[in-house]
């Protein structure tokens, strides 16, 4: 996978995360915290997570690699680690 | 073992149940559903398929009692039973004409319909209510078979499934951002039915305890629990686990939040029927159900239910 599609990766990660934030659509910064800053409840970070793995096709990750996600940036971490590993095991 | 009738909280007669039923009509055709088609419309994927899904289950559950409740009308107890029990059967198939509006407005009754799987409810405890209840006629005579599918019917699939799958669904349809308002009224509705319906199954169960019935009834309610727990697993459809920690702690958290609400009233229940001794037992009886229909799960998936991937992922990933 390459820098491009990792970075492409990493914007729509933002891009959704701004997308459903409760407070109201918004262009979020890597920033910027899911719970205290993007108002995300428990239901809406399920509703969030599982839409971005149906647009991105992610599949189970490794429990090593369970970084948790406070901010933008961990989602991002998070979702470009686990494409990676996907192009490794292939 | 029993406390006796006279100890246990008040519980509403048959009688007085018939009254309330007749103050408490509400209409199907009454109901904004052109406003849930629009909101419906708007709504994520996500919220979509954890809704239907929802809809779908207790849809199947209505349907299902609506079918199995005449044995024990044909065999009340008393006149006064007799009486509340046909207001019942009225309730049920207003259900059922809810659900059915419902999914055909938002247009998913062709869906529901052509699901080649069954609703976990109709796979795992229909058969048993069907059984439960058709032995009623078979043996008639038999007041511990009566008391038996009452325990099924009344405490089991509306005291423990269908007022658990009702509280989720209703946080669920609150919870959304869009408008759905003839789901919120109907299942507001459907609440207050069932809450009558459930005192008189709590009523009966009483007076079966204290006339000598109890060990039936127990029974009864224990084999029905385990199949409960297992129905609110449901062993057999694939259960979302986010691969984000947190979305899928939360997830876990939810659906244990649920589970817990119905092991909660598999407990109370048995106190306001007077087999408050049995708890214990009928507790661990749930607990074990629910932990091999997890154990099914991961057989039959080859990846651990949500629940056991977030207890794996444990509080160590937390920050
Ligand atoms: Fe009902
Ligand atoms: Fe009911």
């Amino acid at each position: 996978m390459s820098a491009v599609d990792l970075e492409h990766a990493a914007a729509e990660v933002r891009r959704l995360v701004g997308q459903m934030s409760p407070l109201g659509p918004r262009e979020p910064a890597s920033e910027d915290r899911i719970i205290e800053d993007l108002g995300y409840d428990s239901l809406a970070i399920v509703e969030m997570a599982m839409t971005l793995e149906t647009e991105l096709d992610l599949d189970r990750i490794p429990e090593e690699a369970a970084i948790d996600v406070v901010t933008v940036k961990h989602l991002e971490e998070l979702v470009i680690g686990i494409l990676r590993r996907r192009e490794d095991a292939s | 073992m029993s406390a006796t009738a006279d100890d246990l909280p008040a519980v509403r007669s048959a009688e007085a149940l018939y009254t309330a039923w007749e103050e408490q009509h509400w209409s199907v055709g009454a109901l904004p559903f052109a406003e849930d088609a629009a909101g419906w419309n708007e709504l994520s994927s996500f919220w979509r398929d954890e809704l239907l899904g929802a809809i779908r289950e207790l849809h199947a559950g209505e349907v299902a009692v609506t079918e199995t409740l005449t044995p024990l009308i044909d065999f009340a107890h008393t006149p006064a039973d007799r009486n509340y029990l046909c207001t019942q059967i009225a309730d049920e198939a207003r259900h059922v004409a809810f659900f059915d509006a419902y999914l055909e407005a938002v247009g998913a009754i062709a869906d529901v319909r052509a699901a080649a799987d069954l609703a976990t409810y109709q796979d795992v405890f229909e058969p048993a209510l069907r059984r439960a209840t058709g032995a009623v006629r078979e043996e008639p005579a038999d007041p511990g078979r009566w008391y038996a599918a009452s325990v099924h019917y009344h405490l089991v699939t509306e005291a423990v499934l269908g007022v658990t799958v009702l509280r989720s669904t209703r946080q669920f349809a609150r919870r959304v951002r869009v408008e759905l308002p003839a789901l919120e009224q109907g299942l507001t509705n459907l609440a207050r039915d069932e809450s009558r319906h459930i005192s008189f199954g709590l009523a009966s169960a009483r007076r079966g305890v204290a006339d000598g019935h109890g060990e039936p009834i127990l029974e009864a309610y224990t084999a029905a629990i385990k199949l409960a727990a297992r129905v609110l697993v449901g062993p057999d459809r694939r259960s979302a686990a986010p691969v984000v920690p947190a979305a899928l702690r939360a997830r876990a958290a939810q659906i244990e939040g649920q589970w817990g609400v119905a092991r909660d009233r598999v407990a109370r229940n048995l106190g306001l029927i007077g087999l408050e001794d049995a708890v214990d037992g009928v507790v661990t009886a749930w607990d074990e159900a629910r932990e091999a229909a997890l154990d099914d799960y991961e057989a039959t998936f080859g990846a651990p239910h949500p629940v056991r991937q977030a207890q794996a992922l444990g509080a160590g990933a937390a920050r």
